[in-house]
């Protein structure tokens, strides 16, 4: 597989498993699309560490300081698997896994680089010292535990973005 | 949640569940569906059977080495600044977790699905001391409000329609009825959220341990397996021995064929791995990680002629296919595992005299062996159960006796010949006797039997 | 050619018709058929309950009845996956034994088997009328691997509509011993069974295993059903 091929891959999955899933050339490009996602009167978490976080952060109005206040986390995430259509948040560079959960709202921007075209790939990488805490996210939360009916949206967020850059 | 044991009643339990049109009408949609789902999501996967081969092979791995890989777990985690403990039977499994609740002053505990905690009987044992223990998993919060315990072990409260758990929220929660599954989730969503935060303590399963790293794996969709293994200060994991992958590289053959199997999805909406505690620097995960490892009898199976048994990933594909089970439900089956895995488990692990009604709670039509993604040989298990509860002396006295004329008349023509014209004779005795729902069943014997018919 | 015919204990007792049509069948397709004295039963009812030592023994009595090399074929599909199937593992502590029960279960075959792979009997024409549906029997599709076979033969009835079962390999409820041990759940599995029976709309209903038609036969008929039941060895010996 080519890595536009992986690239498109991954946005499929990422959609088949209900999240919004888009591509941007650059940091312009996702900053205004933020801008059309994040609406203006949100509470939102960005870490703002990365470029790309940054470039995302200036465009984010209502930002606020912990994340369990937070109606949406704006963040860079580790990696993407096209396999599943999956990113992967990690406890690494003091970054808080839970932003990618507790908010409503999760909007994960992933660099096209870091998307690893199979399971096997990824965690071959992973190698033999993994992150304190790791999390391989596909689509928003859900449950089918009543009559088997699925209802988008329980403890984790109910709404995950994903914008590979 | 109890670890009392009815298996000994499955017969009436089964007629009971036979009689119960909405249980059965639950059961039929769920087996269904879910069957349905899980032929889908691998009929759109070219290599299952290879997958399966796969799987099957790293289990057996990890059967041949166990305690070499317990020990690596061990080590591991322990690195990672996990405390590692192993809890021989259930009594110790409980009493550890009790200890370090009650060190650390914990009042409430949020609980993530775990079977073996079922199988400990764990929150009865932590409420009786005085602790909360909320289940925070949709399906088990469900049957934790009713008092019930679960019916089937990817999908707790299969048994429920949408119309119960209505009443059952607005009666207990005090909101609005509704059986909207969209409404009725989005409460539970809100009365765990308070819950999860004021959790001092979160207690989980595992789906998977890595020896290699010392890490656990959980599979999860609602993100409540997340809320309690990163939220609260203290998380205490348990899980059994048998759940341990040897390396990180092992697990994506089981991402490809757990979630399937259990509910016809690609993959679950989080897969979280857990290495230890937060270190320094860090922002997630729990300051302090107690993981306590079950035997309960594992081990003695682990070294007989059943051992294959301990392949099972808990994936639920064989109930989901069982002709039993989708008549007659999960509670039928007594204890925490029903349907094809739970008669073998239940019967290895709380023994024959426990359990012996189970081995018999099957037709052997072997369409559990066609799913089970690592290859567990449930037929023939059943069968070596049958056996051994026969050597066991379990068995009816009629039943070895009929059996024992039956080898007889097998072995003698003339004598089987002749059994054939006395049973033919005395049709309508045996008719009444054996009953309608029995005997009746049967057709008259032929006048001329088939063998006076060859030349 | 010739083959030994094994007719099974419950053709013996309960459905000698069946036999009748099982040697017609295969004398038709220009087979001689062989029918060993003496044979009783393979000894799956004991096998199945747990009781090996049983079972064995009936094992043993039909190594001892089908001597020879010629093929054996039976109308069971159940009866042939014991033979096939569990016969060596029975004898696995007795050398001799197991190895006559292995070349003695490689010449074992279930009869739409042996008509289908062997005499490509469904490459002639039978004669077959009204609306037809099928079950699938577990031993017979899970252990033997039979799934097309029968498949084959029906469509060889010309006139006969064919219109499949919906679930037509889940289990009837028999089960050997399962049926005497666990009635109410055998009678709602055999109920469900008559149920998409009707469902089809079919006037028969056909199979490859008597005991799986047996408890077919008698849901049908508690739903007041009229739909024929009858092995698949006995519509195409009525269509020679």
């Amino acid at each position: 597989m080519t890595r536009e091929e992986t690239i498109d891959l991954f946005l499929a999955r990422a959609a088949l498993a209900a999240a919004g899933s888009r591509r941007v050339a650059d940091g312009a490009a996702l900053a205004a699309v933020i801008v059309q996602l994040v609406a203006g009167d949100k509470t939102v978490y960005c870490p703002a560490l990365s470029p790309l976080e940054q470039a995302a952060a200036a465009v984010l109005v209502r930002r606020v300081e912990e994340y369990a206040q937070a109606e949406v986390t704006v963040e860079e995430v580790l990696a993407g698997i096209a396999e599943t259509g999956s990113i992967v948040c990690a406890s690494v560079e003091g970054r808080a896994v839970q932003a990618s959960l507790l908010p409503s709202h999760h909007l994960a921007i992933l660099p096209a680089a870091k998307i690893y075209a199979t399971l096997d790939d990824f965690f071959q990488n992973l190698g033999a010292a993994p992150p304190t805490n790791l999390a391989v996210i596909t689509g928003p939360s859900r449950t089918a535990d009543i009559e088997l009916t699925l209802a988008i949206g329980v403890h984790g967020p109910e709404r995950l973005d994903v914008i590979v850059v | 949640m109890s670890e009392l044991q009815t298996s000994l009643n499955f017969r009436k339990n089964a007629e009971r569940a036979v009689a119960d049109p909405s249980l059965r009408a639950a059961m039929r949609s769920a087996t269904d569906t879910f069957g349905a789902r899980r032929a889908a999501a691998f009929a759109a996967l070219p290599d299952l059977e290879l997958l399966r081969d796969r799987a099957s092979e790293i289990r057996m791995q990890v059967l041949d080495n166990l305690p070499a890989l317990l020990e690596e777990f061990g080590r591991n985690a322990k690195r990672a600044g996990a405390t590692v403990h192993r809890a021989s039977d259930a009594a110790a499994a409980r009493e550890m977790i009790l200890a370090l609740l009650k060190e650390r002053g914990v009042r409430m505990a949020a609980k993530g699905k775990s079977m073996v905690s079922e199988e400990i009987g764990l929150n009865a044992h932590l409420e009786a001391a005085g602790i909360e223990v909320v289940e925070t998993d949709l399906g088990e919060y469900i049957i934790q409000l009713e008092g019930e315990t679960p019916s089937h072990i990817i999908v707790p409260a299969i048994h429920k329609n949408r119309q119960q758990v209505g009443t059952l929220f607005a009666e207990r929660l005090g909101v609005p009825y509704s059986d909207d599954p969209q409404v009725l989730t989005k409460i539970a969503r809100r009365v765990m959220r308070e819950k999860f935060l004021a959790a001092d303590a979160g207690i989980s399963g595992a789906n998977f341990a890595i020896a290699q790293t010392g890490t656990l794996a959980l599979f999860t969709n609602e993100g409540n397996g997340r809320m309690v293994t990163s939220v609260p200060p203290l998380h205490i994991a348990i899980l059994s021995l048998e759940k341990i992958l040897p390396r990180l590289a092992d697990l994506p053959t089981f991402i490809r064929l757990l979630p399937r199997s259990a509910t016809g999805q690609a993959i679950t909406s989080y897969l979280s791995l857990i290495t230890g505690t937060r270190k320094e620097g860090e922002a997630t995960g729990a300051r302090e990680l107690h993981i306590v490892i079950l035997d309960n009898g594992r081990s003695e199976i682990l070294a007989g002629e059943c051992r294959e048994m301990l392949k099972c990933i808990r994936c639920g594909a064989c109930m989901n296919v069982c002709p039993v089970y989708r008549t007659v439900g999960g509670h039928a089956y007594g204890w925490t595992y029903p349907g094809p895995m739970g008669m073998v488990l239940t019967t290895l692990l709380t023994g024959m005299e426990m359990s012996y009604p189970l081995v018999d709670a099957s037709t052997l039509c072997g369409a559990c062996v066609e799913v089970c993604p690592v290859r567990i040989p449930l037929v023939p298990l059943i069968l070596k159960l049958r056996e051994r509860r026969v050597g066991l002396g379990l068995s009816d006295f009629k039943e070895r006796l009929g059996m024992w004329l039956f080898r007889a008349a097998a072995k003698n023509p003339e004598l089987f010949f002749w059994g054939e014209r006395v049973s033919r004779l005395f049709w309508p005795l045996i008719r009444r006797v054996g009953g309608k729902d029995v005997a009746g069943r049967l057709p008259n014997p032929s006048a001329m039997a088939f063998h006076r018919r060859m030349p | 050619m010739r083959v030994q015919l094994f007719g099974t204990c419950m053709v013996d007792s309960f459905f000698p018709e069946v036999g009748d049509a099982a040697r017609r069948l295969l004398e038709h397709c220009g087979v001689e058929v062989a029918y060993p004295r003496g044979q009783t039963c393979c000894g799956q009812p004991a096998f199945n309950a747990g009781y090996r030592a049983e079972a064995r023994g009936a094992a043993e009595h039909f190594l001892a009845t089908f001597t020879g090399s010629d093929p054996i074929v039976t109308p069971s599909g159940s009866c042939a996956a014991m033979v096939k199937h569990h016969y060596p593992e029975l004898f696995r502590d007795d050398p001799q034994l197991r190895e006559l029960a292995e070349s003695v279960a490689a010449r074992v075959f279930e009869i739409s088997q042996f008509l289908v792979r062997v005499l490509r009997a469904h490459e002639n024409p039978f004669r077959g009328c009204g609306e037809l549906t099928y079950h699938s029997s577990c031993h017979l599709t899970r252990i033997l691997g039979v799934t097309e076979e029968p498949l084959q033969l029906i469509s060889a009835l010309k006139g006969a509509h064919f219109i499949p079962m919906p679930d037509a390999t889940r289990c009837c409820g028999f089960g050997g011993m399962f049926m005497a041990k666990l009635p109410e759940i055998s009678l709602a599995l055999a109920d469900e069974k008559a149920q998409a029976v009707i469902a089809t709309g079919a006037d028969t209903v056909t199979g490859c295993d008597s005991a799986c038609l047996m408890v077919i036969a008698d849901a049908l008929q508690r739903r007041g059903s009229s739909v024929r039941v009858v092995h698949l060895v006995q519509l195409l010996a009525e269509g020679i």
